[in-house]
């Protein structure tokens, strides 16, 4: 097995359990947490100012493609991003708490 | 790099197949069983999650959903076929349709907090117009029942293409799967199951596409060099063909596919408040690497000099031929399958949980109010099931798509710059959002028979937007917003 296969191995692995402890930390507290009657409206806690974050990541995407045709390299920046992408969505559980009836 | 060295693996049995999709199925319907048991106690629990859905469910249904099997096979074709310039105008307007989504899912979601469907905003923001809201019910409608379609006629594609198991067979298998699950839990089985399945589409990705790479002698960079080799456009994002050939007329597509569909909606309002905007952006930014990643498979398709005769006439099929005949192991061909049925489970699962807070708000509740808790649970599960049977019939009757797929563009196109305007500019009024979308649709389509998509898209949606801006600057009073909140078309909650 090449050394870059084993890279991305330790990786996924990595950003799977980052993802599993965020999921069950997710379904823990859904089931604590789904039978509040209260409907809540308070929205102050999201994000505002989101258009230049918007666009940071339409010219990060633009730029990680083109780079695949500038150097070999760059051609696997797309795989280790998607790896980031499930590792982030693990994070996201993290992020977000609930507020508890 | 020679065609020629591409075999089918060996061990790829039609049994394998079946296993894998049945298998997948039954894990989640083990999933959805738990989810029922636990979460779901009524109507309102099963279409919108008594709105308790946080960032994490929410970011990974949000992307599950909008990750299409076609689109997981598109991203390798469009490079395949036009370059990096092809991936660079599928991938960018994609991403940025579930972004452009943030400030009117937090408008909507401040304004009407107890909502269910973007029906029930056009009933409520038109003065209870059944015209109006009728026509946003069948675009969202016919718009699920085409991503149903779509995804079937992909999984099929690829089942097919990987394993020799017949196309009609992969077909019913999926619709038999997916709505045996779907149907326990309802909206809390799509983002539970859907999320799971954002895994299944990131990490093996990542492993199976470096793994291709490194079947090759050289790895990326003899791929690089034989793609440049043959013709160095290849390898830029800035070649015009790609954005002429489809890549505009898709950005407004997609822009109204997210805009205009239920699906995401569901999710707006079945998100906790202070994580809907988060949730949008984060999910059209951590979507973006997943075409990324498998749009370099498309190069190591035009690195071999790939034909669309070669994987069966058909250029989707480029990635799921490469994969199974490049030499990976067998694990690594299933997790690619996997990829694929997970693409493919949590679209069709999204749509027709979709479809069951339509049927449950927008039909059974506005036309036969009446109707008792436990019987509008019945049908709105029902309702799933009836959706599903449709599309399965659809496909496999082998009639042409094309019908449904010109009715429902003209659709959402239409209803894109109405619907945005109904939301921002309080102006906007009933005579001009149906107007606007009639139309639009009587006259744009034709010019886009005549001269073109392209042409046809920008008529579509000028027309509808002269059409809303002109009714609404003559019209008399300007709606107040605050009245999405008090009015309450429907109360689910028991």
């Amino acid at each position: 097995m090449s050394i870059l296969m084993t890279v991305f191995l330790v990786l996924g692995a990595a950003a799977t359990i980052l993802f599993v402890a965020g999921y069950v930390r997710g379904v823990r507290e859904a089931i604590a947490t789904h039978a509040d009657p209260e409907l809540e409206v308070d929205d102050s806690g999201d994000v505002n100012a989101f258009w230049w974050q918007i666009a940071i990541a339409v010219v990060a995407a633009a730029l990680t493609i083109a780079l695949a045709g500038v150097n070999p390299a760059f051609i696997y920046l797309g795989p280790l991003l998607v790896i980031g992408t499930a590792a982030m969505n693990g994070l996201a559980f993290f992020i977000d708490k609930p507020p508890r009836g | 790099m020679n065609a020629a060295d591409l075999t089918l693996s060996p061990g790829l049995t039609q049994g394998l197949g079946l296993a894998l999709m049945i298998g997948t199925g039954l894990v989640f319907l083990a999933l959805a069983w738990l989810i029922k048991s636990k979460l779901v106690r009524n109507t309102h629990d099963f279409i919108i999650s008594n709105r308790r859905v946080g960032l994490g469910f929410g970011v990974g249904s949000v992307i599950s959903v909008w990750t299409w099997a076609m689109a997981v096979m598109m991203s390798t074709a469009m490079t395949f076929q036009f370059g990096l310039s092809g991936l660079f105008w599928f991938v960018v307007p994609n991403g940025f349709a579930i972004m452009a989504m943030v400030p009117l899912a937090k408008i909507l979601r401040r304004r009407m907090p107890a909502g269910y469907t973007i029906s029930q905003f056009a009933y409520n923001r038109f003065n209870q117009s059944k015209v109006a809201s009728g026509v946003v019910t069948v675009t969202m409608i016919f718009g699920i029942l085409l991503e149903i379609l779509i995804n079937l006629k992909g999984t099929s594609v690829v089942m097919s293409t990987v394993f020799p198991i017949n196309w009609q067979v992969a077909t019913l298998l999926t619709v038999v799967v997916v709505l045996a699950y779907s149907y326990f839990g309802g909206l809390w089985t799509s983002v539970m199951t859907g999320t799971i399945n954002t895994w299944m589409i990131t990490v093996p990705a990542a492993i199976v596409v470096v793994a291709v790479f490194g079947m090759i002698d050289g790895g990326a960079t003899t791929v690089f060099n034989a793609v440049k080799a043959g013709d160095p456009t290849n390898l830029s994002i800035f070649e015009a063909d790609a954005a002429a050939g489809f890549g505009i007329t898709l950005a407004f597509g997609l822009l109204a596919a997210t805009v205009a569909d239920q699906t995401f909606w569901q999710k707006v309002w079945a998100i906790r408040p202070n994580q809907v905007g988060r949730t949008f952006l984060w999910a059209g930014a951590l979507f973006y690497p997943i075409p990324i990643c498998l749009g370099m498979l498309g190069l190591v398709g035009i690195g071999y000099g790939l034909t669309a005769a070669d994987v069966g006439g058909d250029i989707v099929a480029v990635g799921p031929y490469i994969v199974s005949h490049i030499g990976l192991p067998m694990v690594l061909i299933i997790a690619y399958v996997l990829v694929i049925l997970a693409a493919c489970y949590s679209t069709i699962d999204g749509a027709s949980s979709a479809l069951s807070s339509i049927v449950a708000v927008d039909l059974v509740k506005r036309y036969a109010p009446a109707t008792t808790e436990s019987r509008l649970f019945y049908i709105t599960k029902l309702s799933m099931l009836v959706g599903g049977i449709i599309a399965a019939i659809v496909v496999l009757s082998g009639a042409d798509f094309t019908s449904l797929v010109l009715t429902t563009y003209a659709l959402k196109t239409s209803i894109l710059i109405p619907l945005v305007l109904a939301i921002i500019w309080p102006r906007t009024n009933t005579i001009g959002f149906v107007g606007g979308v009639v139309l639009s649709i009587l006259i744009g389509m034709p010019l886009r028979e005549f001269y073109g998509e392209l042409i046809g898209t920008f008529s579509i949606l000028g027309i509808s937007a002269v059409v809303v801006v002109g009714a609404g600057l003559l019209g008399g009073r300007a709606f107040d917003m605050r009245e999405l909140s008090v009015k309450q078309a429907v109360k689910l909650e028991s």
